[in-house]
């Protein structure tokens, strides 16, 4: 009878068993490590000065807030867009605002710097124009570069999430509204914009919340003038080798994006954006006016030009061969070339590492099919967990969402900091880089299987258990069937974090043993056409594989729609 | 012959008593209709039996054998959910072979009782519909094919109907009914509603307090429902409270003067003084006669609806109580009226 029980109220007893995998996970890779950047702290001297704190988090909430402006500001207009035009090319255009979300921010400074920086495709053409000897447009390592990176990336969250609340509104607010006699402005200040304050507001702070832990973004385009939290975090530990000092700012970092969490979190709770049964397709139509025309074609442009056109870059730049070395003026000499690609799959001593760079396309693919494993298991069973009342889950529940608040480079540090030396270090344990990972994936598996696990009402497994099937059955026959959809696309995403993740692996990562985004980054750092034209090509590599997990995400909708 | 019984099912529900003692049983050939207000425990007591829930004392039988420590995939019953409970996952057809399939059927008996079962509820050119496309009705006969078709050995149905409007309720009634006893398999029919009830109960269990207050024929539990609380669930509305003032002849004192009621046959009389209620059948009651012989209970017409093969009076007797009758013409509101009461209109009920 004890399974029925069990099977009755889902979990009942077993919970605590369900909790105990990905706890231990948590504890041994997320506590121990945060314990040990505690502890390294306070054992080790170093060098502790106010101002290397105070300048980096001022910084930090400077450009977050700034880049959570323009990025709202851009957004809006295509989040009416999306929700109210039906236009020709709308799914393959929604599709790439989306593609920069989960693109990895090597990729994102590689396509930036194909397209504007000193050698990219941008400078290239006013050279030849003008005539001039250096690049006349100077993009990288300034503000602006950090800024348009920001909404580059973040604009999705925006067109997402309020476009989903704007497209769900009942029209008939709005014709109520007329009818009764407002303007379409008053119509929109006094219904609409109030009812969509909340998706916006979330919005903004989940955007807030990227913008704040920002580190491949600032460390490639920003370049050596400006350090976020995280970036100091990384020059810290890595370059001045000043531990403490790393520590403390991971603690500061940890408790900013907590508090920014703790505000999500409320902002979200019991949230009732007015979703009424609704018509596919109603409240769309095709844009009529001229000015509704006007808004579609610069809205589709404006993205276009942000978001396609420097991947379009990045794309074009892998297969074009320029043999002159920067700034050198008239031995500028263009051809098609394939040579950046099979240059992949040569171990050349003057390399970056002493291994054939295609070794590092083994190594993430390895890793990020071990972490969407690790990380699907998991969550998973903390999904089944989570389902569970009481107050083991009160307790429990903030402790699982504890490494979605903490950030990737604190993630890194506190791994390097607990584990090098001992017998999990790098070079004898290779699982440091996927449980990272893992770790860093498990949220976004958890809030996408949990809904769905959440929505399956108790009747359908007691109506299959009364049907004659085992508990086991009714497990396999109903519930997974019915995850299926979260659970592929929590496995995709966490396959395309895993494959991306750069701020925890330039930490872990051995010299020798790299993953794609930080061979990718090496190799930008690095100078020579050759070096960056592999950076091209493995960046180019990198877009294909989001953008064929991105179509199989779109297919399997769920996850991506449920984003807010 | 089979038959399930139950026998002194107790269940707490958050530390109240929900079943105290629940002791009923069900033949093959019949259907038994649980009848009860909602959170009175009805379903608890079909999900027992399925093997959902444990009772917390008592005793499931089936045959006459204890089935307490039998797991529910292996009772072989069917249970229709209120809510249909369809899997969203599968399509009609896959959602009839369900049962089939669990039980492992080989597939050619899978794909043949499927046929069959969507025959029984006319359903057999909606099999590759996918199921969230279906109507709540046919949501609902998709939902009785699923529980047929694997023929299972008790029926059991937990407010099939309450989820649809009322001209499809009366449709389907109709035609549950056929089904029912086309099949002969023992079946307990679980509804809130006496209407419901009467159409498809051969026999009718009132569950009350924890209790089953009573159980027999439906028409029987009609003629002489064995309490107030039973009269009132049944909707009828000529109920008087009065005081025994001679046992022979019966004699009740009651605001509107002196009845004379019936007992029920078999039941105790209780003693002079006790506090009683005196039942007033609506059916076949002569209004306006002068009849010196019997009771008289005066009234003023409260209210008189027109409902296309008779009407409907309310009248409000002398103790303030609006006593409903059905009747041949209409009478004009206002109008004072005499109800001639003969000895078998009046019946004594017990508290």
């Amino acid at each position: 009878m004890s399974i029925l029980r069990a099977l009755h109220t889902r979990v009942n007893r077993s919970g605590l068993l369900l909790w105990a995998l990905p706890l231990a996970l948590l504890v041994v890779f997320f506590f121990y490590p945060l314990f040990a950047i505690l502890r390294v702290m306070f054992e080790h001297t170093g060098a502790i000065f106010i101002s290397d704190i105070w300048q980096p988090l001022g910084f930090t909430f400077y450009q977050a807030l700034i880049s959570t402006l323009l990025t709202i500001l851009f957004g809006l207009p295509a989040a009416y867009v999306f929700s109210r035009f039906d236009f020709a090319g709308k799914r393959l255009m929604r599709m790439l605002t989306m593609l920069p979300f989960i693109l990895p921010t090597v990729v994102t400074a590689a396509a930036f710097n194909s397209l504007l920086g000193p050698r990219g495709w941008f400078n290239l053409l006013l050279m030849k124009l003008t005539g001039s000897a250096t690049p006349p447009v100077i993009f990288l390592n300034t503000f602006g570069a950090i800024l348009i990176a920001h909404v580059f990336y973040n604009i999705a969250i925006i067109i997402r999430v309020v476009g989903s609340a704007w497209s769900q509104l009942d029209p008939r607010l709005d014709h109520s509204a007329r009818v009764l006699g407002a303007s379409p402005w008053r119509s929109f200040w006094q219904v609409t914009f109030p009812l969509l304050r909340r998706p916006i507001l979330s919005a903004a702070l989940l955007v807030f919340l990227f913008d704040f832990a920002s580190f491949g973004v600032v460390l490639m385009l920003g370049g050596p003038s400006f350090q976020t939290l995280e970036v100091a975090i990384y020059s810290q530990a890595l370059h001045y080798l000043n531990l403490p000092m790393a520590g403390l700012l991971s603690l500061i970092q940890l408790a900013c994006t907590l508090l920014v969490t703790l505000v999500y979190g409320s902002v979200n709770r019991g949230k009732t954006i007015p979703l009424f049964p609704r018509l596919r397709g109603e409240g769309t139509s095709k844009p009529r006016a001229p000015w509704e025309k006007g808004i579609v074609f610069l809205t589709i442009t404006f993205l276009f030009l942000l978001q396609v056109l420097p991947l379009l870059a990045l794309a074009t730049r892998s297969f074009v061969r320029l043999e002159a070395d920067r700034g050198q003026r008239g031995g500028v000499e263009t051809g098609l070339t394939l040579e950046y690609y099979r240059e992949l799959f040569v171990n050349r001593s003057q390399s970056v590492f002493y291994v054939p760079p295609v070794q590092a396309i083994g190594n993430s693919l390895q890793y990020a099919a071990v972490t969407t494993l690790i990380s699907c298991v998991a969550g998973t069973l903390l999904a089944y967990a989570m389902l569970k009342k009481g107050a083991a889950r009160r307790w429990l529940d903030p402790l699982v969402m504890l490494p979605f608040g903490a950030s990737a480079v604190t993630l890194g540090l506190g791994f390097i900091v607990a584990f090098s030396g001992s017998s999990l270090a790098g070079a004898s344990f290779p699982w440091l880089v996927p449980l990272a990972h893992s770790l860093i994936a498990m949220p976004f598996v958890l809030r996408a299987v949990q809904p769905a696990l959440a929505s399956i009402p108790v009747s359908l497994l007691q109506s299959a258990a009364v049907l004659g099937a085992s508990p086991l059955r009714v497990w396999w026959e109903v519930e997974m069937k019915l995850i299926s959809r979260a659970l592929i696309s929590a496995a995709l995403f966490s396959f395309t974090i895993s494959l991306g993740e750069f701020g925890a692996t330039t930490f872990i990562a051995r010299p020798d043993n790299p993953t794609l985004p930080v061979a990718i980054f090496r190799y930008l750092s690095q100078p020579g056409a050759m070096n960056f034209g592999q950076a091209m090509a493995m960046s180019t590599i990198l877009i294909l594989v989001c953008a064929v997990s991105l179509a199989l995400l779109e297919k399997f909708n769920q996850f991506l729609t449920g984003m807010d | 012959m089979s038959r399930l019984e139950v026998i002194d099912l107790h269940k707490d529900y958050e530390n109240n008593p929900l079943l105290n003692g629940v002791s009923f049983f069900v033949d093959s050939g019949e259907t038994l209709c649980l009848l009860g207000s909602s959170g009175s425990g009805k379903s608890t007591i079909l999900r027992i039996i399925a093997g959902i829930e444990t009772p917390d004392s008592g005793q499931v039988l089936w045959q006459g054998r204890d089935i307490n420590a039998v797991p529910v995939y292996r009772r072989n019953f069917g249970l229709m959910f209120q809510d249909y409970a369809l899997f969203p996952h599968l399509n009609v057809a896959e959602n009839v072979a369900f049962g089939l399939r669990m039980q492992r059927f080989p597939q050619e008996k899978v794909t043949q009782s499927v046929q069959q079962a969507l025959e029984q509820v006319n359903m057999t050119a909606f099999a590759e519909r996918r199921v969230t496309d279906l109507s709540g009705g046919e949501q609902q006969r998709i939902a009785l094919a699923r529980a047929l078709a694997a023929s299972p050995q008790l029926l059991m149905l937990d407010e099939p109907l309450a989820a649809l409007d009322r001209s499809l309720r009366v449709e389907l009634q109709e035609e549950l009914r056929a089904l029912l006893h086309e099949t002969g398999i023992p079946a307990i029919y679980v509804t809130h509603d006496q209407e419901e009830a009467i159409t498809l109960g051969d026999r009718l269990a009132l569950l009350h307090d924890g209790r089953i207050v009573q159980c027999g024929l439906t028409e029987a539990v009609f003629h002489y429902p064995a309490n107030r609380w039973v009269a009132e669930f049944l909707g009828m509305t000529g109920l008087l409270t009065g005081m025994i003032s001679a046992r022979d002849p019966l004699t009740v004192q009651t605001e509107c003067g002196e009845l004379h009621p019936q007992s029920i046959p078999g039941a105790a009389v209780p003693v002079t003084g006790s506090t009683v209620t005196v039942l007033v059948k609506p059916v076949g009651l002569n209004i306006g006669l002068d009849d010196a012989t019997a009771d008289v209970l005066n009234g003023i017409v409260e209210d008189v609806r027109f409902l296309g093969d008779h009407y409907r009076v309310n009248i409000r007797l002398c103790s303030g109580t609006i006593f409903s009758v059905p009747t041949a013409t209409a009478f004009p509101v206002g109008d004072q009226i005499n109800l001639q009461l003969s000895p078998g209109d009046l019946l004594l009920l017990l508290e």
